[in-house]
């Protein structure tokens, strides 16, 4: 059946709309519909070999259970001697093993980001710009020593920031929080770690003068909290919600030029335009004005010529046809009627289809006069009114051409104006992109096109964080086995790093035997591993897979020679 | 061209709406600020698809019924509500094309095949609308969608590409190609 096509139909009106809704309606019907379902399935369950199966079944699954959690359980106790802590235990500060392991642990040097040193004069302060675009602002007589006096002179503030999940992992920052009895791991939307010394001694902050960090961010949403990384009690502190300022940078960064009308494209449309609309005005009729009929004044001389005048069809259009002799002829002679003239012709006069040339000849003689074509009596009037039928037909022909003229006018300028919008439209939207792209392309440089600022009080030298907690379920995932994908030989990680990229959090263990993975499959994780220096990645496809299958063996891929720089790690990351 | 503005939502609107589709999973009877908010678009998309008033009203009710029924699937992408709201009518209006017991309609404004010539960088005349309406009925089933979404109902890409589960990118570059093959088609186009 083909589709109807229609033009400009009327929509439905908003009362018309109200009246058919009827939610009432919608959820009875759903409620029958579900109990008309539920009692379809009703006599399945009912039936005793489905019971007793599932007593069946319910008892050896809690029989597996508890002999693996067993298993595991003895595994555990003999590594629970060298490993660091797994975040998978649950979290018991009196564990002895727990505190000889550092809480934050970067794992290789070359991912491990370098703090940057500003020398501050405390009794002057500082603002300091880090990398253009965060600004830390250090009142003046901030620093003290152990004792709580100022310190004199120069300090050295260090300072580092973790845009990304790659820069957290490098350097070994745990994200989970844990916090009423509750598991959270973290996505973050700005980090940074703040700390100071006087010639290599660790220095503290009066007690109010904080430092103020007005951190670049490349997260605008709202959503984020902030926390302050507590190592003694090994968890993230809530200092309170997180209200970024938005950057409204409305102009392109400078090293952008911005892009103009483009003239030439315009143009071609332009003339495009303008060819169909000179080709539309040729295909109008152009109606031809009637010749109006000339009476013959009394008394003028005539001459009447025998002749079908086919070179002159304005002639041919009149009957009987005559020829007067105009005033200014000075050579006339009324005894040029008596000659028996050998030959006559016509030619065009000085004013085309009003006047002629008289041409008379007679062996040697030869006579010109200027002549009008006129019509007598009822010739003339004859003419006249055929005369004026044609005009009336020539003016609406007329009338006609000229609206249409007008019409295809009024398109051509209309659509002129619209190419000229559409121009204006399509570069204004070109320096949107470019001022987007820019300020994605730019966002480790943080200049002028940061996506929003995060203003953060520092009281304590640490690491200080705007992250949004996520409740991510996830399951241990029993005796994980890890292989080198390439030699299938296994491998004992030291620690694996689950990573959500849908959430941008990762999940830490520190001892792999008690991996947690994620429970639900609505996101993409990849998996890294690190032992030594070395390190080895499961990547997304990969690992899921793996995870659908339910199986428990991780194939790793050793990325050979390491990774030399945070680059080089972001992209082994897939981040 | 203006876009339709009830699509994009901001964080806190789609966070309140996460929160009574989660009470609506448990109790059908929160469902109801979802259906008030959605039923309109709902109508005006089926509507715009079908010839008959009365049965795009009865397809808007299935639609919401369906909704309700698998709410429990559902699942939060990041994306309003009525992505998936959109989804479940467009699955219900091509079923009744399918079976035959509708006919596919298309209904589109002046303005709308204007612009839709300037896209193809053509001059709109008048004189063109037979023509031009040819091609489109001429258009494949998913062509003709793409082009009803974006020129007849003024929908952005991203929303373009939730109703129809693709990329982003993809739309656009569905609707490139679409562009080009009409620009070759009314370039032959004699008034």
């Amino acid at each position: 059946m083909e589709p109807s096509f229609n033009i400009n139909r009327p929509p439905v009106s908003d009362d018309e709309i109200e009246k058919h809704k009827n939610f009432d309606a919608l959820v009875a019907q759903f409620k029958k519909q579900s109990l008309k379902k539920a009692r379809g399935d009703e006599s399945w369950w009912k039936k005793k070999s489905v019971q007793y199966s599932t007593v069946i079944l319910g008892v050896t699954v809690v029989c597996t259970v508890t002999y693996q959690s067993i298993q595991n359980q003895n595994r555990t106790q003999t590594a629970l001697k060298s490993t660091n802590e797994s975040i998978t235990t649950p979290h018991t500060p009196n564990t002895k093993t727990k505190r000889s392991r550092p809480y934050v642990a970067p794992k290789i040097s070359s991912i491990n980001k370098k703090k940057t040193a500003y020398k501050v004069n405390n009794q002057k302060g500082a603002r300091i710009e880090h990398t253009g675009s965060t600004k830390i602002d250090v009142p003046k007589g901030a620093f003290v020593d152990a004792a709580g006096a100022e310190i004199i002179g120069e300090v050295t503030l260090e300072y580092r920031e973790f845009d990304h999940l790659p820069d957290i992992i490098g350097a070994g920052i745990p994200m989970r929080h844990d916090s009423a009895g509750k598991t959270y791991h973290l996505e973050s939307a700005g980090m940074f770690e703040i700390a100071a010394n006087k010639d290599g001694v660790p220095v503290s902050l009066k007690k109010d003068l904080p430092i103020s960090v007005d951190l670049a961010s490349y997260n605008k949403e709202d959503r984020f909290y902030q926390y302050y990384l507590d190592t003694v009690n090994r968890n993230w502190r809530y200092l309170g919600a997180d209200k970024p300022v938005i950057e409204r940078s409305s102009s392109l960064p400078s090293s952008v030029r911005a892009p103009e009308i483009d003239q030439t494209q315009l143009t071609r449309r332009t003339d495009s335009v303008t060819g169909r609309y000179n080709a539309a005005l040729a295909k109008l009729p152009s109606p031809k004005k009637p010749h109006q009929p000339q009476k013959h004044r009394a008394g003028r001389p005539t001459f009447v010529l025998e002749s079908s005048y086919q070179e002159f069809p304005e002639l041919a259009a009149f009957k009987n046809v005559i020829f007067e002799v105009g005033p200014e002829n000075e050579n006339y002679d009324p005894a040029l009627h008596e000659v028996t003239w050998s030959d006559i012709k016509i030619s065009e006069g000085p004013v085309k289809g009003k006047n002629y040339i008289l041409h008379l000849s007679y062996r040697s003689r030869h006579v010109k006069l200027l002549v009008y074509p006129v019509l007598k009596g009822s010739d003339y009037e004859n003419a006249r009114a055929e005369y004026e039928d044609r005009m009336a037909d020539y003016n609406s022909k007329l009338r006609e051409r000229n609206e249409n003229e007008e019409r295809l006018k009024a398109e051509l300028e209309r659509k002129k104006a619209e190419l000229a919008a559409a121009a204006k439209r399509d570069a204004a939207e070109r320096i949107a992109k470019l001022t987007n792209e820019s300020r994605a392309s730019t966002r480790n440089q943080m200049s002028a096109s940061v996506q929003a600022r995060r203003l953060f009080q520092v009281t304590n030298f640490g690491i200080y964080n705007s992250d949004h907690p996520h409740q991510l379920e996830t399951r241990s995932a029993l005796q994980p086995q890890f292989v080198d994908s390439e030699t299938s030989q296994s491998i004992e990680p030291e620690t694996i790093y689950v990573i959500d990229h849908r959430r941008k959090t990762v999940i830490t263990a520190n001892d792999p035997s008690r991996l947690e993975l994620p429970a639900t499959q609505t996101s993409d994780y990849s998996m890294c591993a690190v032992r030594g220096e070395d390190i080895y990645t499961c990547d997304k496809n990969t690992l899921r897979t793996v995870l659908n299958a339910g199986r428990t063996t991780f194939p790793l891929r050793k990325i050979s020679g390491g990774v030399a720089n945070m680059k080089d790690f972001r992209k082994t990351l897939e981040l | 061209m203006a876009i339709n503005p009830h699509f994009h939502h901001s964080n806190e609107q789609l966070r309140e709406e996460l929160k009574i589709i989660e009470a609506a999973k448990r109790d059908p009877e929160h469902f109801a600020p979802l259906y008030n908010k959605y039923y309109k678009q709902i109508f005006n998309y089926v509507y715009q698809r079908m010839e008959s008033r009365e049965s795009a009203f009865d397809v808007t009710g299935q639609v919401f019924l369906k909704a309700l029924t698998h709410l429990g699937r559902y699942e939060y992408k990041g994306v309003p509500f009525g992505s998936w709201l959109y989804r479940i009518a467009h699955n219900e209006v091509m079923q009744l094309f399918r079976s035959k017991k509708e006919r596919r309609a298309i209904n589109a404004d002046i303005s709308d095949l204007r612009f839709l010539c300037e896209e193809t960088e053509s001059p709109f005349f008048e004189e063109y609308i037979p023509a031009l309406k040819q091609l489109i009925l001429q258009l494949s089933s998913q062509d003709l969608q793409m082009v009803e979404m974006r020129f007849f109902e003024k929908r952005p890409f991203r929303e373009i590409a939730e109703i129809l589960e693709i990329t982003e990118v993809n739309a656009k570059v569905r609707m490139y190609r679409i562009i080009e093959k009409l620009k070759k088609s009314l370039s032959k186009v004699k008034v």
